[in-house]
């Protein structure tokens, strides 16, 4: 029996160790040169020193890294870096692309660990130069050394501070945050907080980000709203609102972040069911305790099958490899099992807090008609609306009549835009109005590749 | 919007709308009932072809219908742009079908002769050869062996005139309810009262079912046999790219944003549209063969979509025996006719005197 | 021992080993990589992880390559991307 595991993040990395001490062949994919998914991104490629400058979460995730990296020269593990991904079959057939050449293979059990996506924020200028995701910001910090200068962040969300403090470290002060939630959000978050060792250590850890940006002076801009940025000659010159007033800001680059949602992309093409997730707003893979889906022999594992977190996610890839296991004849441990579980459900304590403080506001989840969605094909969300007045009733009618979601992304950033800008003009909720048909290829991959890609038996 | 009408179309895609569009002219007043967004849609799932060659070789009357309707092609899609504003993308300056293999090739002109002949020799198709057809095309190379071509073939962007359709009806006064589906049928005397799942109720004095697969279910409801089964074919669309082709084929065209789309097949898996590594690589072979520059290519998406087949392959136009007054229009190629579909059908739909002879598309045809 | 670097529109790139192409011109205040094909607007990275496919590049003459998932190399000619891309002659 051959396992694929696909992404090799904290829940793919342990799935697949999982897997390969109990000697069952498994074929870990995954996009980066190394392991490590983007939490772990590059963190074999540091020094201890130069690792720790990322948190001690991150310098943690090079522990898991080198294990992980030694179980991949025994026989039963088979890591495949560099390879993206284009199709996962219903009936399990895996084909990526390494160095511009296709194969294929059928497995016996898939485990999907592609993790998340920042959830896009779509405001005026957005798609300018220089406007980047705090997730980019991040990556370059970890793979190349080095932070973007004169930033202002804007947006929500604990990546909001974490990537603020890191710049920090990285001697490039932020000039400022602009932050979406208001005093109100922090109200209605507190009603959720519940008392856990995971909550304590996410607030300790949270308080402490907040002091160090406040003895940098970094300014702290609350509950900004209506954000557009106009870049002129390098320069990016953000007005927003606050209090009925509107004030401005110049910065050399941007960085947003609305949050993170799961990547579907692979979920989706599987015809997996999906649920709503009204707490996180978005589309969520339906899956068991486990990681099991509505697909025999295909599971999720991580933050790909709902957010919450590197933790979570490691025993996330533990539980999806004990699912294999049990469904394939292997025996596992039904005590340990349940210990899993139960220790997995502990980071969900947090999500209430979070969702509820961080939630997307309207202003940019339902932004005005000349804000572009969708970045690839330029549509913008006027064309949505008036497409929706013209009798498209859902997202793939809306492909149809405006080519918004064909372009190179696939709809990554524009799919749950399309689905509140729908559920709004039509008084519907987004479970009502679905969600874009995702086909493969996952990634552009050439037709050659395609007409003479080798099949592995 | 109204809930009763002259006429109820059933089905909102390319046949409907383009129905829609030929009854709401004349002058008279339309419903359209229309399904969901995640129903099949074979409107949103086509190759946009304006096609003649390859059509009807057992059948002339049904080339002679194709040349009628890429005549009415020109005149139809700038009525729609003049209505609506909307810019359609019409090329019909020829289309080829390429072949790798002789044998194939020679069969082929046999077959156009034999039709030429049944035309009276109204046919005015070319054979190209293989040195022909590269001058012609200089993205053709490979194995391609020579190429067949029709004068008045082309194609459009389908999705650009279903949208200038549904503005063009919806500017008309059409009544279009969206998201429904039919579940019961009164008729009594001269009017249909239609009630849909979710309770909306319709009266008609006609109604025309112009709901593809749909007719399986809905045709007997109105005494059709509803001999429709799904085909699908799988499509690969590149990256965007200047312009190589200069026209399109039945199976290699450049669309007017850039991108190449390539196909197809003709599986018979039911209600199925998935797209599949197998037939995604034979399809990439097959074109990489005929223009061997495609290869470095990059796909963006593929997709399948289910073609609507009757038993030969030909349209169904029929009016109910049971329940005078409804009619059956189902085709698998909607974009081709969908200009005779406004002009030409509407006339036989209210019983014109100038209307087209369609008898050798009824269902008269499949009793055994 | 100088850094090595790839070539940007004729400009000397200097990048450190390990990192992309995207970051590599970044880091050099390179921020326009691309123009859009519709309406032929100005582009840069927006991701950094091969999901936006906003950072796209001509890279040693084959276009439309992710510029964040490409690993810098000495004497690599990267240039920005217009709003079409051009069969090369392979």
């Amino acid at each position: 029996m051959r396992v694929a595991v696909i992404g090799a993040g904290p829940a793919g990395m342990m799935a697949a160790m999982r897997l390969a001490e109990k000697k069952i062949d498994t074929t870990l994919f995954d996009e980066q040169p190394s392991a490590g998914g983007q939490i772990y991104r590059h963190v074999a490629n540091l020094s201890q020193d130069e690792a720790q400058q990322f948190g001690d979460d991150y310098a943690i995730g090079a522990n898991l890294v080198q294990r992980f990296q030694s179980l991949a020269t025994g026989p039963s593990l088979t890591p495949i870096h560099g390879a993206t991904v284009w199709s996962v079959s219903e009936d399990r057939n895996v084909a990526w692309s390494v160095d511009g050449k296709s194969f294929s293979q059928a497995f016996a059990a898939i485990i999907l660990a592609t993790g998340a996506l920042e959830r896009a924020m779509p405001l005026p200028g957005w798609t300018n130069p220089g406007v980047m995701t705090a997730g980019a910001a991040q990556i370059l910090m970890k793979t190349a050394g080095y932070a973007p200068q004169n930033a202002v962040l804007i947006g929500s969300g604990p990546l909001l501070y974490l990537v603020a403090t890191q710049m920090l470290t990285m001697g490039k002060p932020p000039i400022a945050l602009l932050e979406t939630q208001s005093v109100m959000d922090y109200g209605r978050a507190a009603l959720k907080l519940r008392p856990s060792p995971v909550v304590l250590s996410y607030m300790l850890k949270g308080l402490r980000m907040l002091r160090q940006l406040s003895q940098a002076g970094v300014a702290r801009h609350k509950a900004v709203s209506d954000v557009k940025i106009n870049s002129v000659n390098d320069k990016a010159m953000i007005t927003f609102s606050q209090k009925g007033q509107e004030h401005q800001i110049e910065a050399e680059t941007v960085l947003l972040h609305a949050g993170v949602q799961p990547n579907i992309q692979l979920s989706q093409s599987l015809g997996l069911a999906h649920q709503w997730s009204g707490d996180n707003q978005c589309w969520e893979p339906e899956i068991d305790a486990m990681g099991r889906t509505s697909k025999a022999h295909i599971y999720i594992a991580g933050d790909g099958g709902g957010i919450l977190g590197a933790d979570a996610a490691k025993r996330s890839g533990q539980l999806a490899a004990m699912a294999v296991m049990a469904d394939h004849g292997v025996p596992v441990d039904a005590a340990e099992i349940a210990h899993a579980i139960a220790d997995h459900r502990r980071y969900r304590s947090i999500r209430g807090f979070l969702d509820t403080l961080y939630a997307p506001k309207p202003w940019f989840r339902l932004p005005h008609d000349d804000t572009i969605i969708c970045r690839c094909e330029e549509v913008t969300a006027g064309t949505v609306r008036g497409a929706v007045h013209l009798g498209c009733l859902g997202p793939n009618q809306l492909k149809a009549f405006s080519r918004c979601g064909m372009g190179n992304c696939q709809g990554r950033y524009c799919g749950h835009s399309v689905v509140n800008l729908i559920a709004d003009v039509r008084d519907l909720t987004p479970e009502e109005v679905g969600y874009y048909r995702i086909r493969s290829p996952i990634k552009p991959v050439t037709l050659e590749e395609i007409a003479h890609h080798d099949i592995i038996n | 919007m109204q809930t009763e009408a002259d006429y109820t179309i059933i089905g909102g895609g390319i046949v409907g709308l383009s129905v829609a569009h030929g009854l709401l002219s004349r002058g008279h007043s339309v419903i359209c009932i229309d399904g969901t967004d995640a129903d099949f849609r074979a409107s949103r799932g086509n190759f946009g072809l304006v096609w003649v060659q390859g059509k009807g070789f057992s059948a002339p009357h049904y080339a002679a219908w194709s040349q009628r309707a890429v005549r009415e092609y020109p005149k139809f899609v700038a009525g729609l742009t003049d209505e609506t504003g909307i810019k359609i993308s019409l090329q019909q300056t020829g289309g080829y079908e390429y072949f790798t293999d002789m044998e194939a090739l020679k069969s082929r002109v046999k077959q156009f002769e034999t039709l030429k002949k049944a035309l009276g020799g109204d046919y005015p198709y070319e054979i190209l050869s293989a040195e022909d057809i590269r001058k012609a095309e200089p993205m053709v190379g490979g194995d391609t062996v020579g190429a067949s071509y029709y004068p008045h073939d082309g194609h459009v962007n389908p999705l650009q005139l279903l949208k200038a359709l549904a503005e063009s009806c919806q500017k008309k006064g059409l009544s279009h309810y969206l998201g429904e589906r039919l579940s019961d049928v009164r008729h009594s005397g001269n009017a249909f009262s239609l009630t849909t799942e979710k309770g909306l109720t319709v009266s008609s004095e006609k109604v025309v079912l112009c709901a593809g697969l749909g007719a399986k279910v809905l045709g007997p409801m109105f005494g059709f046999k509803g001999l429709v089964r799904p085909q699908r074919g799988q499509v690969l669309v590149t990256e965007k790219l200047p312009p190589v082709l200069n026209r399109p084929s039945v199976t290699i065209r450049q669309v007017n944003e850039g991108a190449i789309q390539i196909g197809d097949s003709k599986e018979e898996v039911g209600f199925n549209d998935q797209e599949t590594q197998s037939q995604m690589a034979r399809i990439a072979s097959n074109a990489i063969k005929v223009m061997p520059k495609l290869g470095q290519l990059r796909l963006v998406r593929s997709w399948g979509a289910l073609r609507v087949m009757s038993p030969d392959g030909l349209p169904i136009y029929q009016e109910s025996k049971q329940m005078p007054g409804a009619f059956l229009v189902t085709c698998h190629s909607g974009i081709t006719l969908a200009a005779t579909h406004s002009h030409n059908l509407s006339r036989w739909l209210v019983g014109a005197k100038d209307a087209p002879d369609l008898s050798g598309f009824s269902e008269d045809r499949f009793n055994d | 021992m100088t850094d090595p670097f790839l070539y940007f529109e004729g400009k000397k790139i200097p990048f450190t080993q390990g990192m992309s192409v995207a970051a590599a011109l970044l880091r050099a205040g390179e921020v326009v990589f691309r123009e859009t094909q519709v309406g032929k607007k100005p582009r840069g990275p927006f991701c950094m992880m091969g999901a936006c496919f906003d950072c796209l590049l001509v890279i040693d003459g084959r276009p439309n390559r992710q510029g964040c998932m490409t690993p810098a190399q000495k004497g690599m000619r990267v240039s920005r991307q217009s709003s079409e891309t051009l069969l090369g002659d392979g």
